[in-house]
C-alpha cells in the first residue's frame, strides 16, 4: 500500500517536518508489528477521520487499498458502520468518531468499552496514535493549504 | 497577586508497560539503562506500541524545539491554545506555565484560562490563539479573514510552518493524553 496516500502541502524550509510525518504514518498505518490491526482496518479508520475533519483529498488516498473489502470501504465513510463488521472494529470505529470529533468527551469509560469489543491494551494504544496521527496530518494539510505555499 | 497555573500530575487509564516486563524494542525505545531506569507512566503507556512512540517523539521534539523559524513563546500559545480547545487540561498546564516561564509575563495565559477578553493581548498573539482554535475546530474552519490576519504579520515560511504544526502536533498529542489518562493536582486535596 502507499505510503503517500495523503500527499502533503508544501512544507517550505520545514523538509525534516515532511519526512518526520511520513516515517510516522508508516508507524501507524502499516508497521511491522499491527500488534493484531490490520493495515487495511487501519486504513479505514484513517480514512473516515480524515472525511470528519474535512480532509477529502487524504480520505480518498486512504481509501484506495480497500476496493476489494466492501465492508471497510462502507466504515471509512461517516455515519453508522455496516452491520458485518466484528464487535471489536465496530468498536474501533466509534472511538475513531469520538476522539476525532470531542476528544474532551473521551474517558476512562470509553476504553472499557474498546476493551469490552475485544481490544487488547497495545492496541487501544495503537488505535490511539492512528487516530491521533490522521487528526495532525489533515489539520496541518488543511491550514497549510488554506493559507496558500507561505514560500 | 500574579497568575499562576498548577503543575498536575497524570494518571493512566490502562496499565502501563513495565520495565521488568518490557520487551528490548520497548526498552529502547524508552532509552531505559541501567542509570536510566525511571520512566514516566506516560511513555510507559504509549511504548506498549513501541514504533509509533518513538517515531511520534521524534517528530514532536523537531517541530517544538527546531532552531530559527516561530519563537519558542508562540509555538507555546499554539500549543496551549489547541490544549484548551481539545479539553487537554494536563497538556494545557505543561504549556501554559511554559509561555509564562518563557516571557515572564502570565497576563497571555491569564486570559486564556480566565475566558477573558483578549483585546490587551498583543496582536499576534491573537491571532496565533485565533488560528490553533480554528485548527482544532472538526471540521476544520479556517476563516479567510483570519488567514489574511496572519498574512498581515509577515511571518516567514519557517515561522508559518512552525505554527501550524505547534497547533496540529498538539490535536495529536492532546488526543493521547486526555484519552489515555486524566490529570489530577499533584498534591491530593485535604479532607
Amino acid at each position: 500500500m502507499s505510503l503517500n496516500s495523503c500527499p502533503s502541502a508544501l512544507y517550505a524550509g520545514r523538509g525534516a517536518y515532511f519526512a518526520g510525518t511520513e516515517t510516522c504514518r508508516a508507524t501507524v498505518l502499516a508497521p511491522d508489528d499491527g500488534l493484531g490491526i490490520s493495515s487495511e482496518t487501519r486504513h479505514a479508520i484513517a480514512a473516515r477521520i480524515a472525511s470528519l475533519v474535512g480532509d477529502a483529498t487524504c480520505a480518498d488516498g486512504y481509501r484506495s487499498p480497500l476496493a476489494g473489502n466492501e465492508t471497510l470501504l462502507a466504515a471509512s465513510y461517516p455515519g453508522s458502520v455496516p452491520q458485518d463488521l466484528a464487535p471489536r472494529e465496530a468498536a474501533f470505529f466509534a472511538h475513531a468518531d469520538l476522539v476525532t470529533l470531542t476528544p474532551r468527551a473521551s474517558d476512562s469509560a470509553a476504553l472499557d468499552r474498546l476493551a469490552a469489543a475485544g481490544a487488547s491494551v497495545p492496541q487501544i494504544v495503537a488505535l490511539s496514535e492512528l487516530i491521533a496521527f490522521v487528526n495532525f496530518e489533515t489539520r496541518a494539510r488543511l491550514a497549510l493549504l488554506a493559507l496558500g505555499d507561505p514560500a | 497577586m500574579s497568575f499562576k497555573v498548577k503543575a498536575l500530575r497524570w494518571v493512566p487509564h490502562l496499565p502501563p508497560v513495565e520495565i521488568e516486563d518490557a520487551t528490548p524494542r520497548q526498552l529502547d525505545a524508552m532509552q531505559v539503562t541501567p542509570s536510566n531506569s525511571k520512566v514516566s507512566p506516560y511513555v510507559r503507556t504509549l511504548v506498549h506500541d513501541p514504533d509509533s512512540y518513538v517515531a511520534r517523539t521524534t517528530l514532536f521534539n523537531l517541530i517544538m524545539y527546531s532552531e530559527g523559524g516561530l519563537a519558542q513563546e508562540h509555538r507555546e500559545l499554539a500549543a496551549l491554545a489547541a490544549s484548551a480547545e481539545n479539553g487537554c487540561a494536563y497538556c494545557a498546564s505543561v504549556h501554559a506555565r511554559k509561555h509564562i516561564t518563557l516571557t515572564g509575563d502570565p497576563s497571555i495565559v491569564q486570559s486564556l484560562y480566565t475566558g477573558g477578553a483578549m483585546g490587551d493581548v498583543p496582536p499576534l498573539a491573537q491571532t496565533i490563539v485565533a488560528f490553533a482554535r480554528a485548527m482544532s475546530q472538526t471540521p476544520v474552519a479556517i476563516p479567510k479573514a483570519l488567514v489574511e490576519d496572519l498574512r498581515a504579520h509577515d511571518l516567514t515560511a519557517d515561522e508559518v510552518v512552525d505554527l501550524v504544526h505547534s497547533a496540529a502536533i498538539f490535536g495529536w498529542a492532546n488526543r493521547l493524553m486526555h484519552t489515555l489518562g486524566h490529570a489530577e493536582p499533584l498534591q491530593p486535596a485535604r479532607t
